[in-house]
């Protein structure tokens, strides 16, 4: 009497074949090319009866009989895993491939990393692909043959016989992984290197294997199992997977190593000494600082002083980085960052003292500054929007460069938005993205806003514009303002400094102390471009009445 | 760029279907939203959504250069005035690329300068110019092609002495009177054909003001609002031509007065300086945010009936500087200019920047915006004459 199988596959995947083909847990299967299903479907149902020259694959797990072919379809109600023969053959790393990139779930299950057991090679982790139960997500009306669906003798299979199959051959890496996880989670507690005492306490309180102890957090287990936080904690990172530790590790920093990492990264000099001893040294890197101020009264100037100042070599106390330069309102001239470039190379060769520095000089040159001063002129908020998407790349790219300048921020968000509320979500956006970048590229990020006139009670005063929660974007921001002629810079809003108002002034070099006449002594901790710039001003003067 | 379609940036065009059903189709609708709200709109994983981002991003940003190529090219980085003393100071003109605005109180030659710069614009190269045409958006029908062959003639009288040259000058600078706020914005959104069409090396819209303080009434709630929303627009637009084409863009505007709060502002020491009386004193039109953004801006004010002052207010390559002039039959003319003497670096914010007016004319604050049209309406009829005669016939 003819009998038809269901048959599983190590994947999970199912077919039905006749019962001759069936010895045992091991099938054999006509020698046709696996692409050309019609011919085998034909040869299953006409019954054919195996000869020699026929495959052999096994282990298999018989899981059903049906009297009729189309009987045993129905109990088959297809089709979940593919069948593994068809990925045996040459062509097969096409077939693997394409199928790889399961449509991805709709939502990111955070599951597969707290499933996972410590296996013994990292790299196996890696592998793992798709878990059982992010496929499970998946959109129905995918084709039924590139995914997985939700195969009810998956689970059954992996939970009641979990050493059934040693993996000889792996067919599928993503099946593999799969399959792994699936053990780790029931690797029995007794094999986790962990103390005896703790053991005997988890086991007494019923727990048996690592999925026993998935979901728990550490103190609801410390209750449980009558063992001390302290040892709840070691084993759930025991029984969790190593790349969870890892990442767990690398987000946590203490306050120490942040300050070492601070000291490494240093400032960039504002060649104004009274400013950068109100910023603890200049203006920090891995930090964004926002330069408010009136029109006119200097926030270009800033930021094209900042962009030379950042390529001061090394030897001179400087960072010898490299500056992209966002110009959105169209006031970069690079005139002026010619002028500002020669005073700098001009000071520089006033405190070169020893061969070394002599030598670094002949490399920087007005045009090496300029050839290392990045330059995008963005016409609108898109093509802000759209050159900060891609930032990340071109610091990754570019880890010469120290410091990002986006004059202004402002202008391009000032008009054409109706929608306030759509304004604002985009600039926290926009801010949150910088602030990732100057983290993690160690930039320093400089946004200009300009201000706004905002009558209060009656009176009208000006405040920067982008309205109250920008305030929050920048970690620091630097209000610049006339005060009769003279111009000040006051920092509004620092997490280490202290508040303070300093002036400055715009010369013919660009951005400097006030003269030294009316100045009170600067204090003397950041010696040399301080001195330098002491030693600098008299000479400003000069030059710039010649000039004029 | 920002209206780029999603379909030109690489984008498969099952995304792209699926972005349209949304009304996403262009560069802009798709950056104006949010990771996740990519994410929900077409259907993918974050990291999917980052890399949709990145790809259209890639397809609307603008070209990066650096600094050394622009300077490479430094010949063209400005456009003379003609006047040594201005030009030493701008570092060779005014800048192309960006906006220059001429304020000042009526009558004190700010359309003067403007016919001056067009004159000079489509002069050869060889003398300065640019040899090119030039885009005059004129809203208070201040321009006069009589005083502009005028200028042409006696400034430039050995070469203008040929008829036809003069004839091809004055055919090369093209008029448009705009005299709404819609009609500006208009005009200015399709210059690009203009400029184009007519080979333009300059853009003068004179002036800026008038429109918008026509028809803005600024005590109304809401209309601030709304005026700096068209003044932002008018602007980003100029700034985009001036920086697509490498043109310098003049802009005219008005002085408005301040009455009162200098006290809180602490600049009260000003007004003892320049001794503008007790009313308040003059300063340029349009507000703050105006003063943004403009790149550079020059003042023209009044010392006495005859010589007047060009103040660079604001700019990204000159001191704060003072320069005397008198308006003379070939336009502007720098005299008793001292060398050290005309700066004065003793500037303060050009938005606030006093200005000075014709002193012994009796003025206030309503009467000046009034009486400025009227002499606008005047002057066109009879602007051979300088203006101050004008404005003492009125």
């Amino acid at each position: 009497m003819k009998q038809w199988c269901i048959v599983q596959f190590q994947n999970g995947g199912t077919e039905i074949v006749p019962q001759s083909w069936l010895i045992e847990n091991k099938l054999l299967w006509p020698p046709y090319p696996p692409k050309d299903t019609a011919k085998i479907q034909a040869a299953v149902k006409k019954y054919e009866l195996p000869s020699e020259e026929w495959l052999s694959y096994e282990p298999v797990r018989h899981l059903a009989n049906r009297a009729t072919y189309e009987e045993a379809e129905k109990f088959e109600k297809r089709k979940s895993r593919p069948n593994p023969i068809y990925n045996t053959t040459s062509d097969t790393e096409e077939e693997v491939k394409k199928r790889k990139p399961c449509p991805a779930p709709r939502i990111q299950y955070p599951v597969s990393n707290k499933m996972q057991a410590p296996v013994q090679s990292a790299s196996r982790v890696q592998t793992f692909v798709q878990p059982s139960i992010q496929i499970l997500h998946n959109h129905p009306s995918e084709s039924s043959h590139q995914m997985c669906s939700s195969s009810p003798y998956l689970t059954e299979y992996s939970s009641a016989q979990p050493a059934m199959y040693p993996c000889q051959e792996p067919s599928s890496k993503d099946h593999e992984g799969h399959r792994n996880d699936k053990k780790k989670m029931q690797r029995a507690l007794s094999s986790y290197p962990l103390a005896q005492s703790v053991k005997v306490k988890l086991l007494n309180a019923g727990f048996h294997s690592a999925a026993d102890l998935s979901d728990l957090r550490p103190l609801q287990l410390s209750k449980e199992a009558g063992i001390s936080q302290q040892e709840a904690v070691e084993v759930l990172q025991a029984v969790r997977c190593e790349p969870g530790q890892e990442r767990a590790a690398a987000g946590r920093l203490t306050a120490l190593e942040l300050l070492e990492r601070e000291h490494e990264l240093g400032c960039i000099v504002t060649f104004c000494s009274e400013l950068d001893t109100a910023l603890g040294g200049g203006l920090p890197v891995g930090k964004t600082t926002e330069v408010c101020g009136a029109p006119g009264v200097g926030k270009t100037q800033l930021c094209i002083q900042l962009a030379v100042d950042v390529q001061i070599p090394v030897c001179f106390g400087g960072l010898g980085g490299q500056c992209l330069y966002i110009d959105t309102e169209g006031s970069f001239l690079v005139q002026r960052a010619v002028d500002l470039a020669q005073a700098a190379v001009e000071h520089c060769a006033l405190l070169a003292e020893d061969a070394e520095q002599r030598e670094v000089l002949k490399e920087f040159t007005v045009e090496t500054i300029l050839s290392n001063l990045f330059l995008v002129r963005c016409h609108d908020y898109v093509e802000l929007l759209a050159e900060t998407y891609l930032l990340a790349d071109f610091l990754a790219h570019h880890p010469e460069v120290k410091l990002v300048v986006i004059d202004s921020i402002a202008f391009p968000f000032r008009h054409d938005f109706d929608d306030l509320s759509q304004r604002t979500r985009l600039l926290n956006g926009l801010a949150q993205q910088l602030i990732q970048m100057a983290t993690n590229h160690n930039v320093a990020v400089i946004l200009t806003n300009q201000m706004t006139t905002k009558i209060w009670k009656g009176q009208s005063k000006l405040v920067p514009a982008l309205g109250e929660s920008w305030g929050h974007a920048a970690t620091q921001r630097i209000i610049l303002h006339w005060e009769g002629t003279q111009r000040l810079a006051s920092l509004y809003k620092s997490p280490s400094q202290m508040e303070a108002t300093v002036r400055y002034q715009i010369t013919g070099h660009g951005f400097r102390d006030t003269p030294p006449s009316d100045q009170p002594k600067a204090s003397a901790d950041s010696s040399m471009i301080q001195s330098g710039s002491l030693k600098k001003r008299p000479r400003m003067e000069d030059d710039r009445s010649r000039r004029m | 760029m920002a209206s780029k379609k999603l379909r030109r940036t690489g984008v498969s065009l099952e995304l792209c279907d699926r972005l349209k059903r949304h009304q996403i189709e262009t560069c802009q609708d798709l950056l104006s939203l949010t990771p996740l709200e990519v994410m929900r709109f077409s259907g993918q994983s974050y990291q999917q959504a980052l890399l949709l981002l990145q790809t259209v991003s890639h397809g609307c940003v603008p070209s990066m250069t650096t600094a050394c190529e622009v300077w490479k090219q430094r010949a063209d980085l400005c456009f003379s005035t003609s006047l040594p003393a201005l030009d030493r100071l701008l570092q060779g003109g005014l800048p192309r690329g960006t906006l220059t605005e001429v304020t000042g109180p009526s009558g004190c030659g700010k359309s003067q300068i403007c016919m001056m710069l067009s004159v000079l614009a489509t002069l050869p190269k060889d003398m300065g110019g640019l040899d090119c045409g030039v885009i005059y958006i004129d809203t208070e029908s201040a321009f006069s092609a009589e005083r502009l062959v005028e200028i042409a003639q006696s400034r430039f009288s050995e070469y203008f002495c040929i008829k036809e040259r003069l004839l091809e000058m004055a055919g090369r600078v093209h008029l448009f009177r705009e005299l709404t706020c819609q009609d500006v914005l208009d005009r200015l959104k399709r210059l690009d054909e203009d400029i184009i069409s007519s080979k333009a090396g300059l853009v003068v819209l004179d002036s800026i003001a008038s429109v918008v303080r026509k028809e803005y009434d600024t005590t109304l709630p809401g209309n601030l609002t709304h005026r700096s929303n068209l003044l932002g627009q008018e602007a980003s637009t100029l700034k985009y031509l001036a920086q697509a084409f490498n043109i310098p863009v003049v802009l005219t505007n008005q002085v408005t007065t301040r009455v009162g709060d200098r006290g809180e502002r602490g600049t009260s020491s000003l007004m003892g300086a320049h001794g503008q009386g007790d009313s308040g004193y003059v300063m340029a039109a349009l507000g703050n945010t105006w003063s943004h953004s403009v790149n550079t801006r020059l003042i023209v004010q009044y010392v006495d009936a005859h010589q007047r002052q060009i103040v660079i207010a604001k700019s990204p390559v000159a001191p704060f500087a003072v320069l005397n002039y008198t308006i003379q039959k070939e336009g502007i003319r720098l005299e008793g200019n001292h060398d050290n003497q005309e700066v004065v670096s003793q500037g303060t914010d050009p938005g606030l920047q006093p200005i000075r007016v014709r002193t012994g004319f009796n003025y206030n604050l309503t009467l000046v915006e009034d009486r400025q049209l009227d002499f606008r309406q005047r002057k066109t009829k009879s602007t051979v004459l300088p203006p101050e005669e004008v404005l003492l016939q009125a």
